[in-house]
């Protein structure tokens, strides 16, 4: 399969911490890929300068054949890959509705001249948004929800629209920061579920995550990074068994655990 | 005393332009924006010099730029031009990294800056004396006498807020809208799902300065004259009073706001009865009364009298619900 994300010798550091040193790797097109490794290994800081959220310091990343390393982040999320957070950001003023028709609206659709000049096309541009919207909402259970304003969800539902919100705006990768983070295990598979269904929509996944198991249910390759550099790729198996892993990141039990499975 | 009404109606319907223009920047788009009103001053400065004569050759205590003798549309085009073009160079510097307070320093900053050059540097707008001797618009072709053209002029003033209005109600609810206050919610989201916050806050701050400068042609126009003693910091906080009382972030609410303000508790603190000896009292209970409302409001409903509106939608696959009242009234009617 052809590399949607391609990362080349990324580097950023801040002041003297040197975060990301030539981190590399490559993400398929229509793949799960987890990105693992300890608190402190660059994760973070290597999806936000992906994503134009950071600027590298040096270093290449091309994503769909285009070099996208130091444009802004809502020219990249506008070729196709988008982010999530840590912690869900909904627009908390905003309704569940209005959310989901925010993510739904496409980069010609925004412009002033055009609400002021073809209010007509718009109007039925809007009318389709609201039917998906509906949809979507309803797949994620949140219709009924849908006209409560987005700050008075609880964190769960917050996490679920975002998921929802990814799903209307159909982009072609997104990155997922730790989407299950302080999640309890009900909605962790709620959120598993979600992730399948980014996937079914066609869209290829980077998901960064500590949960283990839910990294081996859903990726197919995980790339492993300690002190800011790749220190390893593979299936979760194979990394599992291998001792440079085992030392940087899951530590002797993982070995134990595998031999046992294995 | 009709008279009175009248003037009275006029100075709100142009005040409640000016709020609109602020609501857009402050309401839809959160900025913090002092500027506005020193907007407003340049929109009447512009429209002065651009339909008056040129300043007399010889008097050195009236001189000032260009005096093009236009007709009041052209001078209204201008104003709104150059307040717009102002405000995209504001805008463009202050947009790019501050946000709140800061951008409320760089923008106050600003207007001072801006008044300091008016009134220090004579050639421009004839310094602290001001443009004065403007002509009634329109009145030489409909010959009016003073009382009708006074309520010609509040029906010019009224149809310009009602247009503004409208025209600022369909880009609320536009893509374009919606996308702006969910960048005023969190830009960083935002970006995330690919709209451009800077771009989108540049926009909204040009479309408030080019409101601004119709206000300010329709003051001015209104006024027949105009310096610098007429814009200070007071007015910004009136202006601001009139969102946060009336409604954030709401058309109607801003205009709700401009008529209690300027209507209610400015021209209302006038019919108090004088204290003897305290000439200063009723201008004192003005200001006293407006923190008083404006605290009032920000402790208990900071959304103001009427808030934000936002997108209502029925049960699924059914029409939304004023569509379906019409439709089940039309039943009604049909002897259903």
């Amino acid at each position: 399969m052809p590399a949607l994300l391609d990362v080349i010798d990324l580097h950023k550091s801040f002041g003297g911490v040197q975060a990301v040193t030539g981190m590399a790797f490559t993400v398929e097109a229509g793949s799960v890929t987890g990105l693992i490794g300890p608190n402190g290994a660059g994760k973070s800081t290597v999806i936000e300068t992906v994503t134009g959220f950071l600027k590298p310091d040096r270093g290449t990343v091309r994503f769909a054949n285009r070099d996208i390393q130091g444009l802004t982040p809502h020219h990249i999320s506008a070729l196709g890959l988008t982010r999530t957070f840590q912690l869900p950001r909904e627009w908390p003023s905003l309704t569940v509705l209005e959310n989901m028709l925010v993510a739904a609206i496409d980069g010609k659709r925004d412009k002033l001249w055009r609400a002021v000049f073809t209010p007509g096309p718009l109007a039925r541009a809007q009318k389709d948004d609201l039917a998906r919207a509906r949809e979507v909402l309803d797949s994620f259970g949140l219709l009924g929800l849908r006209n409560d304003l987005a700050k008075t969800l609880s964190g769960g539902q917050k996490r679920l629209l975002e998921f929802a919100r990814l799903v209307i705006a159909r982009p072609r990768m997104v990155l997922l920061d730790e989407p299950m983070a302080g999640v309890n295990p009900t909605m962790r598979a709620r959120i598993q579920e979600s992730i399948e269904r980014l996937v079914h929509h066609g869209m290829t996944v980077l998901l960064v995550e500590h949960n283990l198991d839910i990294v081996e249910a859903l990726c197919d390759t995980v790339v492993v990074m300690a002190l800011g550099q790749c220190i390893a790729t593979g299936s979760m198996q194979e990394l599992r068994l291998n001792p440079v892993v085992v030392d940087a990141y899951l530590g002797s039990d993982a070995v134990i655990t595998a031999a046992v499975d294995g | 005393m009709i008279d009175y009404f009248v003037s009275v109606l006029t100075l709100i319907s142009i005040f409640a332009i000016v709020v609109l223009a602020l609501n857009v920047r402050w309401g839809w788009a959160g900025e913090f924006d002092f500027f506005v009103y020193g907007l407003l001053a340049l929109g009447a400065y512009v429209y002065a010099v651009i339909t008056l004569p040129p300043a007399p050759k010889n008097d050195p205590g009236l001189i000032y730029m260009l005096g093009l003798s236009q007709p009041f549309p052209v001078g209204v085009l201008g104003a709104m031009t150059v307040t717009g073009l102002v405000s995209l160079i504001v805008g463009a510097v202050a947009l790019r990294n501050l946000r709140q307070v800061f951008f409320g320093i760089m923008t106050f900053s600003s207007v001072l800056i801006m008044a300091a050059v008016i009134s220090q540097e004579t050639p421009i707008f004839n310094g602290y004396n001001g443009v004065f001797g403007l002509a009634q618009p329109f009145n030489d072709l409909l010959q009016l006498s003073d009382e009708q053209y006074s309520f010609f002029f509040l029906g010019l003033c009224l149809v310009s807020l009602f247009l503004i209005y409208l025209l600022l109600e369909r880009i609320f609810w536009s893509p374009y809208g919606l996308v702006l206050r969910a960048i005023r919610e969190d830009e960083v989201a935002a970006a995330a799902f690919g709209k451009s916050p800077y771009t989108a806050r540049l926009k909204a701050y040009v479309l408030g300065g080019v409101i601004a400068g119709l206000s300010g042609a329709l003051l001015v126009s209104y006024l027949t004259a105009f310096n610098t003693d007429a814009w200070t910091p007071q007015e910004t906080v009136l202006i601001f009073a009139c969102i946060i009382i009336g409604g954030t972030a709401n058309g109607r609410g801003a205009i709700l706001g401009s008529f209690i303000v300027f209507g209610l508790i400015l021209e209302g603190t006038r019919f108090l009865p004088p204290i003897p000896g305290h000439p200063d009292a009723p201008s004192a209970v003005r200001a006293i009364a407006i923190a008083v409302v404006m605290l009032v409001f920000l402790r208990w409903r900071p959304q103001g009298i009427l808030p934000e509106r936002h997108l209502k939608d029925g049960e699924p696959g059914q029409p939304s619900a004023p569509l379906r009242a019409l439709w089940s009234r039309l039943r009604v009617a049909r002897g259903r």
